[in-house]
């Protein structure tokens, strides 16, 4: 989870802007109290859009108050909604554990010892967040899957990505049933597979230098051929962006609520935002 | 029709591989894409008509001619009744069967990309699934369903209630239209006899 998708605030209405901080205040608060104080600072916007797939999908009531935030020194809007929180904030701990595990394998040197250093602290964090059935199966399945793409040297983006994706899936649909199930999976899927391709899209550079294993530089066979087809590689980044909004578009209501408009905001304008960004990043080097 | 071997320009003895090699060329130097404004355009697509014609023409007299045979691999398969079920297979949503069907056949023919594309469509697969359905259209470029599905794919923008929301510039004024109406209003007044803006 790298904090790609944000929505683009100028394009929204006042109201959805406010209830979008109210969601990321309650969610770090949530997250704060009851995990680690460590997730205040982890936490990203990606974890934010799965909390509103949550709310939206179940249906939770979604109240908000004013409660005193101790990073901002000030009272700020904070929304409650327990259940989707505890289950989003149980996911992040899971993930977290999982990839620092996974970094204490990759890495080198001091960066390892630092790692191995602060295992006991995660190792608290996933100790609190293991409150779902089979959650953490979920977790560790895409990670173990993932992993092995990767260590195959998979050429396929599809192939590499589907671990991640597969895993975005489950926790998506978690406890859902019916239709808002298949909702949900069909766009934890898609949410995933952007997520992993924008990552391997931004990291195309870095990863040629340092010889690390990426999805696009396999398939076009050097860097330099991936960059001449960003086109293709930002189309399909879209093609997943354009897959999310057809399958939520079920299941949003009609006139739109305030959910709605942020997820759609936060998936059409500003996934194309993040693909955009990057790309800039890219061109400017 | 004449023979469909001199249309490809392949000897009646050549491998199944050849003829593939040679319909692939032949399709690729006469496909449509490559004609678009062009005169001759009638012209390519009687041709290409002519080669697929011969190609199924080809395809379906081979297969007569190896019903039972032990020159096929799949042990009496057909590739009709093979395609036919794993397109129930898609409908149904057994995906995973369908994929090992398909990944256990040996001919891969237009047909045969266009359902692993439908198959990594299914599985959420998006670049893959593209690709094949590519190939099946250059393959097959006469096929309606193959290039509804190329378009399909192609057409990018989602059909969510929200897209129609939020156009740049949806219902605003920029600076530079003010200043431009600003200019026609002043034409207008001097025009009639008037000055809207003084300096010019």
């Amino acid at each position: 989870m790298f904090g790609y998708i944000r929505p683009v605030k100028a394009e929204l209405y006042v109201k959805d802007s406010e209830l979008y901080k109210a969601i990321y205040c309650g969610l770090c608060r949530y997250g704060g109290k009851n995990i680690s104080h460590l997730t205040r600072w982890l936490l990203n916007y990606d974890f934010v859009l799965l909390a509103l797939l949550r709310m939206s999908l179940t249906g939770e009531k979604v109240c908000v108050q004013q409660k005193r935030c101790p990073y901002k020194l000030k009272k700020c809007n904070c929304a409650i909604a327990d259940e989707s929180y505890s289950f989003v904030c149980s996911a992040f701990g899971l993930l977290t554990y999982g990839k620092v595990l996974d970094d204490i394998n990759d890495e080198k040197g001091f960066k390892r010892f630092l790692k191995r250093l602060s295992k006991p602290v995660f190792k608290r964090i996933r100790k609190k967040s293991n409150n779902f059935d089979g959650l953490s199966d979920i977790v560790q399945r895409g990670l173990d899957a993932t992993a092995k793409a990767e260590a195959e040297h998979c050429t396929s983006p599809d192939r590499a990505a589907d671990g991640f994706a597969t895993m975005m899936k489950e926790i998506a649909s978690y406890g859902l049933t019916d239709e808002k199930r298949i909702i949900a999976e069909n766009c934890g899927y898609h949410i995933g597979r952007f997520i992993y391709l924008a990552d391997a899209y931004d990291d195309m550079e870095s990863d040629a230098k340092s010889g690390n294993y990426n999805p696009f530089l396999l398939k076009y066979g050097s860097l330099q051929n991936a960059l001449n087809v960003q086109d293709e590689i930002q189309e399909t980044l879209w093609d997943s962006l354009n897959a999310f909004s057809n399958y939520y578009a079920l299941a949003a209501n009609q006139p739109l609520n305030s959910f709605d408009r942020l997820i759609f905001n936060i998936t059409e304008l500003g996934g194309r935002d993040a693909v955009k960004r990057i790309s800039e990043r890219k061109n400017k080097k | 029709m004449s023979n469909p071997y001199e249309i490809l320009g392949v000897s009646e003895n050549a491998s199944d591989e050849e003829i593939k090699k040679a319909y692939r060329k032949l399709a690729k130097q006469y496909h449509p894409d490559n004609y678009v404004d062009n005169p001759l355009k009638d012209l390519a697509d009687e041709k290409m008509k002519a080669i697929n014609e011969a190609y199924d023409q080809i395809q379906k007299m081979r297969a007569g001619t190896y019903n039972g045979n032990s020159q096929n691999s799949n042990g009496g398969y057909n590739g009709n009744a093979t395609f036919a079920r794993v397109r129930s297979l898609i409908n149904s949503r057994r995906i995973g069967e369908a994929e090992t069907i398909l990944n256990g056949m040996t001919e891969r023919n237009a047909e045969w990309h266009f359902l692993m594309g439908l198959v990594y469509y299914a599985k959420g697969w998006l670049q893959d699934a593209r690709n094949e359905i590519n190939t099946a259209c250059s393959m097959d470029p006469y096929n309606r369903e193959y290039s509804m599905w190329q378009q399909r794919l192609g057409r990018g923008a989602g059909s969510s209630p929200y897209a129609g929301m939020n156009t740049n510039n949806a219902g605003g004024c920029s600076g530079c239209d003010v200043c431009q109406g600003l200019l026609c209003a002043d034409c207008c007044c001097e025009c009639m006899g008037g000055d809207l803006i003084r300096c010019c």
